[in-house]
């Protein structure tokens, strides 16, 4: 019955008030926006309060087993799973919640478009809390879309801008490209066992085939090189949205799927080691990058990432609950740090001017302005897309060419009358 | 026939005149975007922009209408403006017209929307609007119409789309190479040369061998102007090599400007060895837009054009009446092109605005006069006319006087443990003088630990475990509690006992810089400002010297806040040095025998800093020998009352305030908004500036003027030659001009001249922010700062006549040039009884003359007044307490 309750205060209220800003649309109305905080406020501290009762309370783990389908031989059934690891998880995003909120309030009260911001931050909050209590492969899939939806959405928070667009769109193919080997994981899942939850034992062929494939999946999101350009390059939109999606949740959320799917990939060394020896190139290329960088947000960006290659080296090595420590401290510790950012100047002030510490100015070479460019991974990802898209502009221009033709010609007779 | 070196470098001046001309943030000094243009008229050149370079030149026609909806622009003044534009306003289809919203193809939000969807501007109606039988055949009547001669054409509007490209790569080159020790690791110096080696390093994976090949033989060339004309613009003409150049310096206007800037300007950065000059930029971008760019994309937009104008004949007939004419509507259309219109709304704008204050001035009541114990000067900054106008309401002791906030002295200042100098005077004044804090410097400070984000792997690793907590600690409490936070970093932070000394002891002839005044300087300084506010007798027991300031968290403008008159930095050493010389008893000898200045010995000043941000107002090394302790007291409570009102007056302006505040809350409202995390808008700074009253105090005591104003104490009872108003104008004319055009061109076209909204800047380099990680550098003012501004011209009022000001203008080009332009509007007020108006139109004064009576109200105090967003009042009366 506690865990029934548990889960609703999670998931219900910000699905319902999530579809209620979308039908309500934008308005620029003072009061309203003072109630939507409200609401969203209280949103957030019910969530972080029963998490913090919850895992006190709950000693054992629970299962929540919702049926979705009933048919005579076959049953979906979509389970929940309640237990210290997820708990926590709970807690950390729900408190990161509330601090976003309270952060955004002054931010963005008199931006245009700031009930966006308020829908979109829902829809988050809600897939990532269902992200984190879901064990079926699919239902995972579907919140882990509507993270990335929602992330590029607010990437092109300023929409009218093309630079915004242009990356948010960039971030976005990333997150597909990668989603594709999640989406073929949760098919394998079923061919090896038959079922589509997590909670398997795997064999060692599925065991290293799945943990391949669920590892570029979480290569996107958290930016493990080539995919590393993606994190600064998003940092387009207002800096609470930067700050929420970007450096805490997004890049997070692949260290909470592995912390999940622990029993299936654990059982192959083969998979641990790839885990670890990427993680760890990735540790090394992220962590120079960040030192080179000249803008503030692209350095903090860096250095998260490098961070959280290293909790993925902990999870390879089998450290689970002090890497779920390590990415609560990490996920408190880039939001201060982002929330700062635009002080920057002042601490300038403060520090440099007053001789207590000095620029660090060296003799660049080769490695400083590979590194100034990301190590290259933007064009190597966008020469990666181009080959992969390369059979279908061929397919494109060939059915155009054999059966579209007489159509085209139609339709571009019809524009001429119409001009005339 | 290619052209010259010469010709290459007018080029390149020509084109950068239109960059943003901004110092990096730490001095961040407000000037008119177009200020290389004064020497012609504000319209022709606003316009000019607007047509060559898409910058904005007048609010919206909404904005407009909305003004003339809630009666700020007067009917009667907008139908004189029509009147003399050829316009007959009987004609009812013209005020429909003006109120409607017909002309929404030539708004500019529109043309920002179109563009940004990368379409055409210019589309035929009839794909626009579905189309009907009747309205096909009306569209071919319409177009039917043949241009008459007076269709005026206008240049098309180019983009170069294929130059993003460049821009995408070059970013963070130059960001690095511009960088002043933000970065982990900078670039260090490499000798002249350097940025062209670094190009080659940077572009190696991008370029093939034989492109870098040539970079290499072209770097061996000594004179960089020569490789750019032999390689890239021989056998070019020379508007083609105008064309490009424009392309290139206008694709990332920020950083050409910042560039160009910092190549003439070295002083405004720390350091010395930053070697990429505008040459060398533009090389670069030539070079790659060689080698990467295969097809030019050059994309069109057309600002005003024939089909347009048939448009708008379209649609007025089809939704409104077709009774008329289509030749007379073609006519009339023409000539009333959108810009036309909206040039007479502004200065139908700017004229019910003068006229309001004008009048209000005019038949205002004198006030008597006082018994004064204490003479206050303040900076003449518009931020503090609330705080003056409030410390007067509070006591009948209190004076007040308005000088330039640097008190007179021109000097490079260099505080407790800071690393280099800064200039503590206006930009265009050249310092002479080196004046330097001595005392024990801060050894260690948490913020070393806590702030860095130079975070390589194994620093961020120890961090992250040892600092974390700690930090998230920390920086949540300042989340929730910001006022607190900055109590205790106040008590942490505190310098320990400091002192300045201003007297030049020895004659140091190898630098470039005196090492302090002597006392004939300082005399002369005193006197300068003494006298030039109009105070050489009847002086106070105490003088009080108050230089402003602003102190915020999480603004990287923080300086554009700041005391514009100092470059941007905070007042407060200016004004303690100016007090100490005040009080020195030699300086008073020379002071009473050269200058015929007697200051009495119990004439104490004392010198003070006022926040212009948290309203809190310190009074520094007060010798309490001097100062009778219960006068003290007394002082203290007028100025807390008056600071906590000022702050209730500017809490009326801020969202999420409740508009019943009692001053005592808004007060700490003020203080929490100051420190807070997440603040967009600590201050409104000088939002609403649109005036300048030169004269004496009475002139504008007990008037409200909802903090508009800049306030310049002159007397010219004293100044029969107009040498001191002379003195007085070069510099308040300039910098109050500047301040009120920037705000201007910021309000009007916040994404060219201004730098769009804070929320997504990102600081880098410690030069400037920008949006994303590979954006243009964005100068000029923030939307939040601009938000509630209204974009009109300063009007200067100056307490004098005509021959004076001709004999000024004569004298002083700059000054000329901005009145005779129009870049400022200029009225003047007769000295002998303050009621005679002139206004300068056209080379001359004119009477001004109160044609329709303004019902101008009056209040207890100025706290009764009702001001706020919805309802701005411009002026007011306060009532006299006796």
């Amino acid at each position: 019955m506690m865990e029934n309750i548990y889960l609703f205060i999670l998931f219900i209220p910000p699905v319902v008030f999530a579809f209620t800003l979308f039908i309500w649309g934008m308005d620029n109305n003072k009061r309203h926006e003072d109630f939507k905080a409200l609401l969203c406020r209280m949103i957030y501290f019910a969530q972080f309060y029963t998490s913090l009762v919850a895992l006190f309370t709950f000693h054992e783990s629970y299962k929540f087993v919702f049926k979705f389908v009933s048919l005579t031989h076959y049953h979906y059934e979509l389970m929940f799973l309640i237990n210290k690891y997820n708990m926590s998880m709970a807690l950390i995003f729900s408190a990161l919640f509330i601090l976003v909120e309270k952060l955004s309030f002054n931010y963005l009260h008199a931006e245009e478009e700031h009930t966006k911001f308020y829908g979109l931050k829902l829809f988050l909050n809600v897939s990532t809390m269902l992200f984190v209590f879901s064990t079926n492969i699919d239902f995972l899939f579907f919140n882990w879309e509507v993270v990335g939806l929602s992330s590029a959405l607010l990437i092109s928070y300023f929409y009218r801008r093309n630079q915004a667009v242009e990356h948010s769109l960039f971030a976005y193919s990333i997150y597909r490209f990668c989603d594709a080997a999640f989406l073929f994981s949760a098919l394998l899942l079923f061919y090896f066992h038959h079922t589509e939850s997590i909670l398997i034992e795997p064999t060692s062929l599925s065991s290293t085939i799945l943990g391949i494939l669920f590892f570029i999946a979480i290569m996107g999101k958290s930016g493990i090189y080539p995919f590393s350009s993606w994190l600064p390059l998003a940092l387009e939109g207002p800096t609470p949205s930067s700050n929420l999606y970007y450096m805490t949740i997004s890049t997070h959320l692949g260290i909470v799927f592995l912390i999940k799917t622990q029993s299936i990939w654990s059982y192959s060394i083969f998979a641990k080691t790839l885990i670890i020896l990427v993680s760890m190139i990735n540790l090394f290329i992220t962590a120079y990058c960040a030192k080179v960088q000249s803008t503030v947000k692209a350095t903090i960006a860096y250095s998260a990432l490098s961070q959280v290659s290293l909790i993925i080296i902990e999870i390879g090595f089998g450290f689970y609950s002090f890497a779920l420590l390590h990415m609560g401290l990490h996920i408190f510790y880039r939001f201060s740090q982002m929330a700062n950012s635009p002080s920057i100047i002042d601490h300038h002030n403060l520090i440099e001017k007053l001789s207590l510490k000095k620029i660090n100015s060296q003799k660049a070479g080769p490695l400083y302005y590979l590194a100034l460019q990301g190590f290259m991974s933007e064009v190597m990802v966008l020469k990666l897309f181009k080959f992969l898209l390369m059979p279908f502009i061929f397919l494109d221009i060939l059915e155009n060419k054999l059966f579209h033709h007489h159509e085209i010609e139609k339709v571009n007779l019809k524009i001429k009358e119409a001009e005339k | 026939m290619s052209i010259t070196k010469g010709d290459l470098k007018v080029l390149i001046d020509e084109e950068a005149k239109i960059l943003p001309d901004q110092a990096p943030l730490e001095y961040f000094v407000h000037h008119n975007n177009l200020h290389h243009f004064e020497n012609n008229k504000f319209e022709e050149v606003v316009e000019d922009m607007f047509y060559n370079y898409g910058k904005t030149a007048y609010m919206p026609l909404s904005y407009y209408r909305k003004k003339l909806a809630d009666n700020e622009i007067r009917k009667d003044i907008f139908i004189k403006y029509l009147n003399e534009n050829g316009f007959e306003i009987n004609d009812p289809f013209l005020i429909g017209f003006i109120r409607d919203r017909l002309h929404s193809y030539n708004d500019p939000k529109h043309l920002e929307f179109l563009k940004s969807e990368n379409k055409m501007y210019s589309k035929d109606a009839s794909k626009l609007i579905p189309m009907q039988e009747d309205d096909i055949k009306l569209w071919n009547t319409i177009s039917d119409i043949k241009p008459i001669d007076t269709f005026e054409t206008f240049p098309d509007y180019h983009v170069n789309r294929s130059l993003s490209r460049i821009n995408k790569i070059l970013i963070p080159l130059v960001s690095a190479l511009l960088d002043q020790g933000q970065a982990g690791i900078v670039i260090g110096d490499m000798g002249r040369s350097h940025p062209l080696k670094a190009f080659k390093l940077y572009t190696k994976s991008l370029l093939s061998k034989e492109a870098l090949k040539l970079w290499d033989e072209l770097c061996l060339k000594p004179d960089l102007d020569e490789v750019i004309i032999d390689e890239f613009f021989k056998g070019k003409t020379f508007s083609q090599v105008r064309k490009i150049i424009k392309e290139h310096l206008h694709s990332l206007p920020g950083w050409a400007g910042m560039i160009y800037k910092v190549e003439r300007n070295k002083e405004v950065i720390p350091r010395k060895d930053v070697y990429l000059g505008i040459n060398e930029y533009l090389l670069m971008r030539l070079f790659l837009s060689r080698f990467l760019v295969k097809k030019s994309q050059t994309e069109v937009y057309t600002l005003a054009s024939d089909t347009q104008i048939k448009e708008n004949i379209f649609n007025f007939v089809k939704y409104y009446s077709s009774e008329y004419n289509y030749d007379y509507l073609y006519d009339l259309f023409c000539r009333l092109n959108q810009i036309k219109l909206r040039r007479i709304f502004q200065q139908s704008y700017e004229f019910s605005f003068y006229a309001t204050i004008l009048s209000g001035l005019q038949s205002r009541k004198k006030s008597p006069s006082k018994n004064i114990k204490y003479q206050m000067f303040f900076c003449i900054d518009d931020r503090e006319e609330s705080l003056r106008r409030y410390l007067e309401e509070e006591s009948n002791q209190v004076a007040t006087f308005g000088v330039a906030g640097f008190f007179g002295l021109d000097m490079m200042f260099q505080g407790v443990g800071e690393q280099y100098p800064r200039r503590f005077c206006p930009p265009a004044a050249k310092p002479a003088y080196f004046l330097q804090e001595e005392g024990e410097s801060v050894k260690f400070n948490m913020a070393t630990i806590f702030h860095d984000t130079h975070n390589g792997f194994f620093k961020s690793l120890l961090y992250n475990f040892l600092i974390a907590p700690l930090k998230s600690i920390e920086s949540n409490w300042h989340l929730y509690f910001p006022r607190e936070k900055r109590v205790l970093s106040k008590l942490i932070r505190r310098n320990k006992k400091s002192k300045i000394n201003f007297e030049r002891i020895d004659s140091n002839e190898g630098s470039s810089f005196f090492k302090g005044y002597s006392l004939e300087e300082s005399a002369f300084r005193v006197n300068n400002i003494l006298k030039g506010a109009g105070l050489y007798k009847d002086f106070a027991a105490y003088i009080l010297m108050i230089g402003h300031g602003h102190d915020s968290y999480n603004n990287p403008h923080i300086a554009a806040y700041r005391c514009g008159a100092c470059s941007g930095a905070n007042a407060a050493p200016n004004a303690k040095i100016f007090a100490q010389m005040a009080n020195d008893p030699r300086i008073r000898k020379i002071l009473k025998e050269k200058y015929n200045l007697d200051i009495p010995n119990s004439t104490y000043f004392i010198g003070g800093y006022h926040d212009t941000c948290n309203d809190n107002i310190e009074l520094y090394n007060i010798d309490f020998n001097k100062i009778d302790s219960q006068d003290y007291r007394e002082l203290c409570n007028i100025i807390d009352k008056a600071r906590a009102k000022n702050a209730k007056e500017r809490c009326l302006r801020f969202f999420q305030v409740d508009n019943n505040i009692t001053p005592e809350r808004a007060l700490k409202s003020v203080e929490k908004r100051s420190w807070h995390v997440s603040e967009p808008r600590p201050e409104l700074n000088h939002a609403t500036n649109s005036l300048c009253i030169v004269g004496k105090r009475n002139l504008t005591q007990n008037v409200f003027l909802d903090r508009k104003s800049f306030l310049v104490s002159y007397d010219s009872s004293i100044d029969s030659d107009g040498s001191i108003l002379q003195g007085l104008l070069s510099a308040v004319i300039p910098v109050c001009a500047g301040i009120n055009l920037e705000y201007y061109f910021s309000k009007v076209d916040t994404e060219n001249y201004g730098s769009g909204s804070k929320t997504s800047h990102n600081v880098t380099g410690f030069m400037g922010v920008m949006n994303g990680v590979r954006g243009d550098l964005r100068t000029g003012l923030v939307w939040q700062m601009v938000e509630y501004h209204d974009p009109l011209r300063i009007l200067f009022i100056i307490e004098s006549t005509p021959k004076i000001i001709h004999k000024i203008m004569e004298k002083n080009q700059e000054v000329k040039n901005l009145i005779e332009n129009k870049w400022i509007s200029l009225a003047l007020i007769n000295p002998q009884d303050f009621k005679e108006i002139l206004f300068y139109e056209q080379g001359d004064f004119i009477p001004f003359n109160q044609e329709v009576s303004f019902e101008i109200n009056t209040y207890l105090n100025s706290n009764e007044v009702p001001t706020g967003l919805e309802s701005p009042i411009h002026v007011a009366y306060i009532e006299d307490k006796p």
